[in-house]
């Protein structure tokens, strides 16, 4: 039983050169190919391949939303990008879009059969250079979060209702005194919270007497 | 009396009848008590007074008199005391005038006569009026006075020479100038010395006043002047008018002279008015080009990132497609070819050598690509744009970026965006190059329907001076963030204290 790959990209030597790549192997076939976002989610969602390789970017509907809408209807049908963006916004947009694998362009020829291989099986699949990228950035952000104290990572307007919610203000009346609403005040409170990793208010009030936001009298 | 007696024109034979009288005692009593009495009004006079009789023989002198002669050594009293003959002194002394004229009062033939002379001192100037009259003894006689008029002459010398002075100011003043009276009821132009109305014009406006034509203008002037008397402060107004078909701009400055004068001056400010017309029109010109260059400058940006757009484009979908499929195809010729040679051909090597090299130009591309455009602004907003750049900086330079706050909602245009972006690119490019910073915090937010945009560091901070003159680098960077933020309609301001950091703020109506 082969692996049933479908390919949507609007270069046609890269599809066709794909097509060639893949169907040299003997556990892999190409059971069929797009060249937009659109005609690849109304051709996956009849022809039900076990993997669709996608280009990120295609005119109409992009790859992301291509994803987005194949995943939505199929969730079984394994998801590969294909795209030239080596930065993690992309990647994880693609991730949350639904795709279980994401390769470089460049690395296409000698990443996408593993790649194919190992989504099929259940499998996540990154480039090598992206997961390069990936610890890169998650070790830029955690030595930044040591130079800036916790304080400043909050916003001006999430400094303000730490604040006051550690003065013991209730939602409602920091609603009432920024003119914002209760749900908008909540949702700050939640993210501040989160940002800063605090779990209840009486953590909350210790951090902000600890951080000089407000001083017992 | 002794006037009262000089007044009279006794006839000789009365005279001489009042002589033989004056021989009786009591009348004698009387006559001695009145020639007291007048030598006492004589001596209190300040004017020098001499009695001649009728051949000029001094038959009495005041005390003036006497002090002056011998103060100026007049050789009193022989030469002008009593008994000398004071014609014969004034011949001799070369006042033959002076002579003639008495004589001529004498013979009756001039009822009085008046001379003005110097009569300087070694020390001082001086001017005396010498007056004779008649007066009538029995042969007839004149007193002849001497009064100091150095004073009068004084002062009729400085107001010549005020005059003078005057007359040259006038003349040297390029304005036309006016002298206009008030009666009391009305105000009338005095009729002017061609001196001081020097000019076709002033003559125009007398003209105009008086006729009151055009009435308008005659109306301001007389206002003016009214204005003038009432406050004494002085006025000024502006007019145009006609002098020989030309058209002139004149300024009237009119000042209160006196109770009832007023002294104008008009001058001829049309050459200075067209000036100040040229400027006014010539500083338009200049914010009309202001404002043009902005506009270029907006478009010239716009038209730039478009291309920077069209260019990172072009490379994605040609160029990296192309590679893409190069890759894949030297791929394909690789894995052909392994079956058949050994893992150390040559040919091999080349071939993994091509695929390194497309790798290598795929990831050169995507540098390129990205610089010119940051690709994740148009599908994924600013502040995750934003995000990716600070990383970017952080990985090359070691300076801490948090970026925070939140996305506009609804999503900014593209322009404020990429503008925005562009800022933050060149405040960053500024705090890494000269701020010497540690940390920077770049804090995106919503303000109603304004969205702001703070880049603030922690380095040694500094006082922007946007003299373009001395463009450095650094201030070109700040006034091109300036007139980025200017062109989307924001406005961009730098804080900087030295060792206090600095921040760029942008607010941008959305």
């Amino acid at each position: 039983m082969k692996i049933k790959i479908f390919l949507a990209d609007d270069h046609g030597i890269v599809r066709s050169g794909l097509r060639y790549l893949l169907e040299a192997q003997p556990d892999l076939t190409v059971i069929g190919e797009a060249t937009s976002g659109g005609d690849a989610v109304r051709d996956v969602l009849q022809l039900g391949p076990d993997v669709v390789v996608l280009d990120i970017a295609m005119p109409e509907l992009n790859g992301i939303e291509a994803a987005r809408q194949i995943h939505a209807a199929a969730p079984d049908i394994q998801i590969i990008m294909l795209s030239m963006h080596a930065t993690p916004e992309y990647i994880y947009q693609a991730l949350t879009a639904g795709a279980r694998g994401y390769v470089l362009k460049e690395a296409a020829g000698s990443e996408l059969i593993e790649a194919i291989r190992a989504v099929y099986v259940g499998q996540r699949h990154l480039s090598a250079k992206i997961s390069d990228e990936i610890i890169d950035n998650y070790l830029t952000q955690h030595k930044m979060s040591e130079m800036v104290s916790p304080l400043e990572q909050l916003s001006a307007r999430e400094r303000e209702i730490l604040q006051l919610v550690a003065e013991g203000k209730t939602s409602n009346t920091i609603a009432n005194r920024l003119f914002l609403s209760v749900k908008t005040i909540e949702s700050y409170r939640s993210r501040l919270m989160q940002k800063l990793d605090l779990r209840d208010l009486p953590s909350l009030v210790r951090f902000a007497i600890q951080h000089g936001v407000i001083t017992l009298e | 009396m002794f006037m009262h007696f000089a007044a009279n024109k006794l006839k000789p034979a009365l005279m001489r009848a009042w002589y033989a009288m004056r021989a009786l005692p009591a009348r004698k009593q009387l006559f001695r008590q009145n020639e007291a009495f007048n030598h006492a009004i004589l001596n209190s006079l300040t004017i020098h007074i001499a009695v001649l009789d009728c051949d000029g023989l001094i038959v009495a002198v005041n005390q003036a008199w006497e002090r002056f002669a011998q103060a100026n050594g007049a050789g009193f009293p022989n030469r002008t005391g009593v008994g000398a003959n004071y014609l014969a002194v004034c011949r001799q002394s070369d006042a033959t005038d002076a002579a003639n004229g008495i004589q001529a009062v004498l013979s009756g033939a001039q009822s009085d006569f008046t001379l003005e002379y110097p009569c300087h001192s070694p020390t001082e100037q001086r001017w005396f009026l010498l007056s004779a009259a008649p007066f009538a003894l029995n042969a007839g006689g004149v007193v002849v006075s001497h009064t100091n008029i150095t004073q009068r002459k004084q002062t009729e010398e400085a107001l010549r020479s005020m005059e003078a002075h005057n007359r040259a100011l006038v003349e040297a003043i390029p304005d036309a100038m006016i002298l206009a009276h008030s009666d009391g009821a009305d105000l009338k132009i005095t009729p002017s010395p061609d001196a001081v109305v020097n000019k076709p014009l002033a003559q125009l406006i007398r003209q105009q006043v008086q006729d009151r034509q055009p009435a308008a203008l005659a109306e301001q002037f007389i206002h003016h002047w009214r204005q003038a008397l009432a406050t004494r402060e002085m006025q000024a107004f502006e007019f145009d008018t006609q002098v020989d078909e030309k058209s002139y701009v004149f300024e009237a400055r009119i000042a209160p002279a006196g109770v009832a004068d007023v002294i104008t001056l008009v001058r001829d400010i049309t050459a200075r008015k067209q000036v100040e017309e040229k400027n006014i029109q010539l500083l338009q010109e200049v914010a009309q080009q202001h404002t043009l260059l902005r506009a270029l400058n907006q478009r010239l940006a716009e038209i730039q990132e478009q291309d920077r757009k069209a260019l990172s484009r072009e490379l994605h979908d040609r160029i990296g497609q192309n590679l893409t499929a190069l890759g894949i195809d030297l791929s394909i010729i690789r894995a052909q070819l392994s079956g058949q040679l050994s893992g150390v051909d040559p040919v091999y090597d080349r071939l993994s050598d091509a695929m390194l090299l497309v790798t290598q130009t795929t990831e050169q591309i995507r540098d390129v690509m990205v610089d010119l455009h940051p690709p994740m602004l148009d599908g994924y907003g600013l502040l995750v744009t934003l995000n990716w750049y600070a990383r970017q900086v952080t990985k090359r330079s070691g300076v801490a970026i948090v970026v925070q706050g939140e996305e506009s909602k609804p999503p900014l245009s593209e322009q404020i965006a990429l503008t925005l972006f562009r800022i933050t690119q060149e405040a960053l490019t500024n705090v890494i190059k000269h701020a010497q910073a540690t940390k920077v915090i770049i804090e995106l937010t919503n303000k109603g329907n304004a969205v702001w945009l703070s880049v603030a560091d922690n380095g040694c901070g500094f006082a922007p001076a946007l003299l373009p003159d001395v463009a450095t680098s650094q201030q070109w960077g700040l006034l091109v963030m300036r007139e980025r933020a200017e062109a989307i309609g924001g406005h961009c301001s730098i804080e900087g204290r030295p060792g206090k950091g600095t921040t760029v703020s942008i607010e941008v109506a959305q």
